[in-house]
């Protein structure tokens, strides 16, 4: 009993930090949202989402969100299965190569990219001298480009973090599967994809935050009819020093991820069972 | 077990009063360090903080910081980042240490409003009569010169484009579609765009905005985007995703290096008018200091060595450049009084419904 609350002494410096740094600012970005002339109120967010177009952009920002995450889980998965499945040595060079994306700054990738979904970009080019296509295909600044980017951007903190799972996933395991008549296929599926739920769960979660509140990349890479959440926060708070509205648009993120993560905890217990 | 729970929160409340406490005070101890080393030590150089975007910093150092810091005995401090951010940051600690800040026209505007700088002396700043009148007094008698005029105008290719662009009217016309980029309305130049659409059906836009965004938005089968900064116009360029964009005359340079054949027009209404401003912070310890620096700046000596290094557009009267030295700059009377003036002021009143109907209306 005494040694669990020595235990507890190791979480302060943590805490102290959390709690000044990052629950105190939070908690007073939050609570202005609900203050009204008397007391409590929610009209700050009835106004906002009376209004169609903060609807729309609402929409926008979710579906850019779960598609990139989607995809990434499309993407992640076989890679870090592979990945983890080789020697400790190679691994970690494929780690690197997994992370690079994540070395250069959002702005100098979000350029790289118009280099190739360009106009006269690189997959055009090619497109059009394979004769696929007869004028250039408009990639660049529209959804689907924003969430390009935001896969590659993202991409890596999945794999990590399902690497990190799969690699302690015991090789015993899959022989014993194995050896008692289960397929490649049923192995997959009954032994490998439950074991890794925990890294599916966390990787998952962070790419939708990630991408539930890029501002540089869907700024860069998007159009102009292509306005997500942060754009709006951004336009708030620096041009029109209206941190009220800045304010609730980041409770109204805050909220949508926290809601989310309870839901992919909830499916991935499911999936599990 | 209650009662080492209850110790705990006991101790963490202690721990976080006492590192407030200590972080204080060690504060404190160290302002009375300084002070006591700036009273004995009489050589010790005094500081300024300036707040800056942060661009071409080697050359201003090299122009402007470096000499000042050597006839003052002073060491120069620099705080970079955009007009917001800086803007925000003396907003928010008043205590700050900047000295000086740096502020396109309406953000100074802004911080004018809410009581942030000081009053200057123009007594202290002679060469305030050697600049332009439009650059003299934009906030008012009290408050700081602009050192730098830009321009907003258009750029196109003249090698994709066929009929010559002349006037912001052109930018709708047909054989441009799906080949313009416009500033965001939150950029310094994005609400140029909206005055552009009212100049050309006539209206009067105090009275009637509304009739300009609705003419803005017949420009739109023509926009490729609006873009936030200047780079993404000259990468835009480069890659031939537009061939017309409106620019400031700055991003000129970077555009024409990418594509050689572009053009810049001063469109035949006049290129709109975007002034830099220098202000002293509200609670300086070194008004009399940041007066000079501002004096300095506004001198002929620094004013051409920053137009000939193409940082920023002379306001000073007497700097004279040979068309080569002043070619993307704003240089000579006869420019200067052709640009058109942008009212802050009202458009600064009105920002938070012109970004509602732009979000609205012209990026749907």
């Amino acid at each position: 009993m005494k040694k669990n609350v020595y235990v507890y002494l190791l979480l302060l410096p943590g805490l102290i930090i959390l709690l000044l740094f990052l629950a105190a600012p939070l908690f007073s970005t939050v609570f202005r949202t609900f203050q009204g002339n008397e007391g409590l109120t929610l009209a700050k967010y009835i106004a906002f989402f009376k209004d169609s177009y903060n609807r729309g952009v609402y929409i926008r920002t979710l579906k850019l969100a779960l598609l990139t995450t989607l995809i990434a889980v499309i993407l992640g998965f076989p890679t870090s299965y592979y990945i983890s499945r080789l020697s400790r040595r190679a691994r970690g060079l494929y780690i690197i190569f997994a992370v690079f994306p994540l070395l250069t700054s959002p702005v100098v990738r979000s350029f790289s990219w118009m280099v190739i979904l360009g106009k006269n970009g690189i997959l055009n080019s090619i497109l059009l001298k394979l004769n696929l296509i007869e004028e250039p295909l408009r990639l660049l600044y529209n959804e689907f480009s924003i969430v390009i980017g935001l896969v590659y951007l993202f991409l890596p903190l999945m794999i990590m973090s399902l690497v990190g799972v799969m690699e302690n996933i015991d090789e015993d395991l899959i022989e014993a599967a194995e050896s008692l008549g289960a397929t490649r296929r049923e192995v997959f599926i009954r032994v490998i994809f439950p074991l890794s739920i925990p890294g599916l769960i966390v990787g998952s979660v962070l790419v939708f935050t990630g991408s539930i509140t890029a501002y540089t990349t869907p700024q860069l890479l998007g159009g102009s009819n292509t306005t997500v959440l942060a754009t709006l926060i951004y336009q708030n708070a620096m041009s029109l020093f209206d941190w009220d509205t800045a304010s609730v648009v980041a409770t109204i993120m805050i909220l949508t991820t926290v809601f989310v993560t309870f839901l992919i905890n909830k499916l991935s217990s499911r999936l599990n069972a | 077990m209650k009662r080492t729970v209850r110790s705990i929160i006991v101790f963490t409340l202690v721990l976080v009063l006492g590192l407030m406490l200590v972080g204080c005070g060690t504060q404190g101890k160290n302002d009375t360090e300084l002070d006591k080393k700036s009273e004995g030590n009489t050589d010790e150089p005094k500081k300024l903080v300036i707040s800056i975007w942060g661009y071409n910093e080697d050359k201003l150092r090299e122009n402007v910081f470096e000499p000042f810091e050597k006839a003052n005995n002073v060491e120069i401090v620099l705080e970079v980042g955009n007009n917001a951010d800086r803007l925000n940051k003396i907003r928010m600690n008043k205590n700050s240490e900047v000295d000086l800040i740096f502020l396109a026209h309406s953000y100074a505007m802004q911080g004018v409003k809410e009581g942030l700088f000081e009053k200057i002396n123009r007594e202290n700043i002679p060469n305030i009569d050697k600049i332009y009148d439009i650059a003299k007094a934009p906030l008012g008698e009290d408050y700081g010169p602009a050192y730098t005029i830009n321009r907003t105008g258009i750029v196109y290719d003249a090698a994709a484009v066929d009929k010559p662009i002349k006037s912001w009217a052109d930018l709708w016309r047909e054989d441009l579609k799906n080949s313009v980029a416009i500033p965001e309305i939150n950029t310094t130049s994005g609400p140029v765009m909206v005055i552009a659409a009212a100049d050309k059906i006539g209206v009067s836009l105090k009275d009637d905005y509304r009739a300009a965004f609705e003419e803005l938005k017949k420009i739109k089968p023509n926009l490729v985007k609006t873009y936030a900064r200047s780079s993404e116009l000259v990468n835009m360029f480069a890659q031939g995703e537009v061939t017309v964009g409106v620019a400031m005359d700055f991003a000129y340079d970077s555009i024409k290096k990418a594509v050689p054949t572009a053009r810049w027009v001063d469109p035949e209404e006049g290129s709109f008018a975007n002034l830099n401003v220098v202000n002293v912070v509200k609670g300086t310890d070194n008004k009399e200091l940041a007066e000079k620096f501002i004096d300095w700046l506004l001198s002929e000596e620094v004013q051409k060595a920053n137009a000939l290094d193409k940082i920023d557009s002379p306001v000073n009267v007497n700097v004279e450049l040979t068309e080569e030295e002043a070619r993307g700059l704003a240089y000579g009377k006869d420019l200067i009084n052709s640009l058109q003036p942008v009212d802050w002021g009202y458009i600064n009143s009105v920002k938070s419904e012109w970004i509602d109907i732009w979000n609205k209306e012209i990026l749907q």
